[in-house]
């Protein structure tokens, strides 16, 4: 079954979903201040506009409605810069530049990424999933 | 070890746009559990469930113990687990949908 769908069937009437997904393309990475460079999550955004186009779907088919959206800046913070290149590579759909890696690998100070995020509050609408 | 938004600013707007208190929160693809410890501070009962069984005993062991009378987690996929019809009052999809 569709997530959204089992979800909807599980949320009480008029209940309220909060979906908060990371949309950059090329998430910054920075240390002491300076970028030392940007991952390139491209695949990544297709996912989510995959999950867009189910979205749109539920939408259509009366489930749920948007009550809200908004942007934040939500950040990923490593002791040092292996660290962060260890965990960024094993991310979904996530490529590190040869040249990031490399700042990464001599990176022994902390170490930010920066994610651009959406946040949509959705309201249970009565329709039931067909 | 990554720490995902030390500031909390996810939860400060989520805080914002919704009163969790006195709520059944169904935490979706809670991963290390960091909107299950925000829900189960305030929220009556939280279900929380990831596919990776890793995942959930971090979120596990992340909570406090008066906080763990109030959460349930299981191992399991958005798509496929059973969930209880009509029961919550709130879900929380963070980065998981």
């Amino acid at each position: 079954m569709h997530a959204l769908r089992n979800i909807h069937a599980a949320l009480a009437p008029g209940g309220l979903l909060v979906d908060t997904q990371p949309l950059s393309p090329h998430p910054s990475v920075a240390a002491d201040g300076s970028e030392l460079g940007k991952l390139d999550m491209r695949e990544w955004i297709d996912t989510i506009r995959a999950v867009d186009e189910r979205v749109v779907d539920v939408m259509t088919a009366g489930l749920y409605e948007v009550r809200h959206e908004e942007r934040l800046v939500v950040s990923d913070a490593f002791d040092n810069g292996p660290e962060c290149l260890e965990t960024a590579s094993s991310w979904r759909e996530t490529r590190v530049p040869p040249a990031l890696g490399s700042w990464l690998e001599a990176t022994d100070t902390a170490v930010t990424v920066e994610q651009e995020v959406r946040l949509r509050l959705l309201r249970r609408a009565s329709s039931a999933p067909g | 070890m990554q720490r995902r938004d030390e500031a909390g600013v996810e939860a400060a707007a989520i805080a914002a746009l919704v009163s969790l208190d006195g709520k059944s929160v169904l935490d979706v693809g809670c991963g290390q559990g960091r909107l299950t410890r925000f829900a189960a501070a305030r929220a009556a009962s939280v279900y929380a469930f990831d596919p990776s069984a890793e995942n959930v005993a971090a979120a596990r062991a992340s909570l406090t113990c008066e906080q763990h009378s109030r959460v349930r987690f299981v191992v399991g996929a958005a798509e496929a687990i059973d969930l209880p019809r009509e029961r919550f009052d709130l879900v929380l999809c963070g980065w998981s949908l």
